[in-house]
C-alpha cells in the first residue's frame, strides 16, 4: 500500500487489510471470484428497480388508477428487502474475498472481522474441502509505526495460513 | 472489480431514494389516499393548526362526520386545502356524501372555492383524507423551499457540504 493509514483506527486497518487481499491471493496463484458479490448486486439492483417502476407508475397514471399493482409491487419491495437482509446477515456474512487456485482448482473463501479497540484482524480462511482455519493476526506484525502496510510480510503470513490449512487435517 | 465497487456505491444510494420512496408508497396504500402526510399552507385552520404543521391522513372511513377536519383538492388545482367538515348529505347508506367546508379562520364558508361553480364537495372524489394526527411546525422548510427562490440552492448546497464532508 503506498499511503500510510492510522494504525490507531482498527477498522481503518482491517478495511485496508481487506482491500490488499486480492493483490496477496493473486500473488499465491489465486483467481479472484465475485459469485457472492454478483449475487448480491442482483438482488440489491432488482430492489432498485420494483422502486423505479412504482415511482414511474406513480407518476404517469396517479394513484388511484394503480392501487393493485402498486400493492403488489410495494410487497414485492418487502419481500426482496428481506431476502437482502438475510443474504447479508447469513450467506455472504462478512466474506471479504474467494479465489480460485489456477493451478490445483482448489477454491477458498476469506472471512475478516475484528472487535473494537482491539489490535487484531481476525481472519477465517475456509477452502472447498471442508477444512476451516481461524486465526487471529495481531496487526502491529503487518503494519510499520509510520502507518505503511509492509505487504511483504502480509503475504509471507497469509503464504503460512494457507500452507497450515492445507497440512490441517480433515475435521 | 472495479466496476463492482462503483456498482455496489451506486446501489447504497439507490437505496437511499427507494426506501423513502417505498415508505410513502406503503403508507399511501395504508391509508388508502395519493398523499398521506401534507404540509398545512395557509393560516385558515388558525388556531388549531398554523402553517407548516404536518399533517396524517386516513380514508378509510365510509363517511365523514360534522367537525371533521379535511383535506381536499379541488379540480385542476393541485393545492390540498385543509378545513373542516361544517354540513353533510348523504344518501341512505352513504354510498353518497356532499359536505360543505369552512376553515374555522375564515369568515364565510367555502362554496367560493369550489370547481365549477359547485356548491358541495363529493366525500368519494374529492377527498384527500380526514386528519389524524399532526406534527407542529417541521414542515416549514418545504414552504420555506418553495416560496424562496434561492432556498433549494441553499439546501442542495449543504448537502453537497455535508456528502464531501462526511466521508464514509
Amino acid at each position: 500500500m503506498s499511503k500510510p493509514i492510522n494504525v490507531y483506527s482498527i477498522s481503518e486497518v482491517a478495511l485496508s487489510l481487506d482491500e490488499s487481499l486480492p493483490d496477496i491471493f493473486g500473488r499465491l496463484d489465486y483467481k479472484q471470484t465475485f459469485r457472492l458479490i454478483d449475487q448480491k448486486l442482483i438482488i440489491g439492483y432488482s430492489i432498485a428497480i420494483v422502486a423505479a417502476t412504482s415511482f414511474i407508475l406513480d407518476k404517469k397514471f396517479g394513484h388511484n388508477e394503480v392501487i393493485p399493482y402498486q400493492t403488489a409491487l410495494v410487497s414485492f419491495y418487502f419481500i426482496l428487502s428481506i431476502i437482502f437482509w438475510y443474504f447479508k446477515k447469513y450467506v455472504e456474512k462478512s466474506t471479504v474475498y474467494e479465489g480460485t487456485n489456477t493451478k490445483t482448482g482448489e477454491k477458498i473463501s476469506v472471512k475478516t472481522s475484528y472487535v473494537e479497540a482491539e489490535p487484531f484482524y481476525n481472519f477465517v480462511l475456509s477452502n472447498s474441502k471442508g477444512k476451516s482455519l481461524n486465526v487471529k493476526l495481531e496487526i502491529n506484525k503487518v503494519f510499520n509505526e509510520p502507518g505503511f502496510l509492509q505487504t511483504n510480510l502480509f503475504y509471507e503470513w497469509i503464504n503460512t495460513q494457507l500452507q497450515t490449512l492445507d497440512a490441517k487435517k480433515n475435521e | 472489480m472495479n466496476l463492482r465497487l462503483e456498482l455496489t456505491k451506486l446501489l447504497n444510494l439507490c437505496f437511499v431514494f427507494s426506501s423513502a420512496y417505498m415508505f410513502w408508497q406503503g403508507l399511501s396504500l395504508v391509508a388508502n389516499t395519493h398523499s398521506p402526510i401534507v404540509v398545512v399552507l395557509s393560516g385558515s385552520m388558525e388556531p388549531a393548526f398554523q402553517r407548516g404543521d404536518i399533517l396524517f391522513l386516513w380514508n378509510r372511513n365510509q363517511a365523514s362526520n360534522v367537525g371533521d377536519i379535511v383535506v381536499y383538492e379541488v379540480d385542476g388545482k393541485q393545492i390540498p386545502i385543509v378545513h373542516r367538515v361544517l354540513r353533510e348529505h348523504h344518501s341512505a347508506n352513504f354510498e353518497k356524501q356532499y359536505l360543505l367546508t369552512k376553515g374555522d379562520n375564515n369568515a364565510a364558508n367555502d362554496i367560493s372555492l369550489y370547481a365549477n361553480k359547485k356548491i358541495y364537495l363529493n366525500k368519494q372524489k374529492d377527498i384527500v383524507g380526514t386528519v389524524k394526527g399532526y406534527f407542529p411546525q417541521l414542515g416549514y422548510v418545504t414552504i420555506w423551499v418553495s416560496e424562496n427562490k434561492y432556498a433549494k440552492f441553499a439546501l442542495l448546497g449543504l448537502l453537497a457540504l455535508s456528502s464531501l464532508v462526511g466521508g464514509e
